[in-house]
């Protein structure tokens, strides 16, 4: 478990310092869902900007691939499962108007409004894993 | 310039995404399972992602109004009850499908099939609570064919 750790800490630092520059140039919140919700014409920012950003984070991998960096396709759950847990976490986000990388920013803001939503997010997570152990469709590790 | 902003911090934090493992649906698994081999990536990178942007903010001094105009997203958009159920649903999807979004675009660039039918759920989702909370009539969804 030891060898991911370096990994894990540097790309947690990168994604630190892009949620920072986001934040102090331009005012918007790294959230992948409200990136989305944006081009949906939600309240959460400029679609334009909310485009470019998604732009970057699509070309990201593939210029790493480029480079030789890395080389799989992550391992995915079944597609049905994918499609019912996207459609949760979209109204989830849409209602709430929480997400993980929100929470995440937030948290870094030191705002504490995104607390309660965070902890939803894990009681969320755990009712998750009860579900999938409870139906035995996990396994995509 | 905001777009070329956007456009870089994408990048950046796709790469962030990539190098730490975030982007696997793996990541949040391993995490929940410490009774096999407990992988504690998730957690390290989230709070390391946390630290060091408060880091910076704070030696920033949180610039507001944000240096290239505009003005500073609230981080909290809903309040009261709102947030605790759409917590509870993003949690829960989260953890059946093993992607957020940030994640599953990242995964998109790895060409995941998955991702893609994980990106046009969400973003079904959303127009489902939007019919539902009659938010307006949302634009056509251009983003149901990336992928």
């Amino acid at each position: 478990m030891f060898e991911t750790l370096g990994p894990a800490l540097l790309g947690g630092a990168v994604i630190g310092v892009t949620l920072a520059v986001l934040a102090l140039l331009t005012g918007r919140v790294v959230s992948g869902s409200r990136m989305i919700g944006s081009l949906l014409g939600g309240p959460e920012g400029p679609a334009a900007s909310s485009m470019a950003f998604i732009a970057g984070l699509f070309i990201a991998p593939i210029v790493l691939i480029a480079f030789g960096y890395l080389k799989q396709v992550p391992a995915e759950a079944g597609l049905p499962l994918i499609a019912v847990g996207g459609v949760l976490v979209g109204i989830g986000a849409r209602l709430g108007g929480s997400s993980l990388f929100g929470g995440i920013g937030g948290l870094a803001r030191g705002s504490r409004q995104v607390l309660p939503g965070m902890f939803a997010m894990l009681l969320g997570v755990a009712l998750a894993s009860v579900l999938v152990f409870a139906l035995g469709a996990g396994g995509f590790t | 310039m905001i777009r070329l902003v956007a456009l870089a911090c994408g990048f950046f934090c796709g790469i962030g995404l990539t190098v730490s493992g975030l982007y696997r649906p793996a990541a949040l698994q391993n995490f929940l399972n410490p009774a096999d081999i407990w992988d504690p990536t998730l957690g390290l990178a989230l709070i390391a992602a946390v630290i060091v942007a408060a880091i910076v903010l704070a030696l920033t001094r949180r610039h507001s109004p944000p240096l290239l105009g505009g003005k500073m997203e609230p981080v909290a958009v809903e309040s009261g009850w709102k947030p605790m159920i759409g917590g509870v649903l993003f949690g829960l999807g989260w953890g059946l499908a093993g992607y957020f979004p940030l994640a599953a675009f990242v995964s998109l660039g790895h060409f995941a099939p998955g991702a893609a039918v994980f990106l046009a759920s969400v973003l079904g989702g959303m127009i489902v609570c939007d019919v539902f909370a009659k938010r307006g009539q949302p634009r056509h969804g251009g983003g149901r064919s990336r992928g």
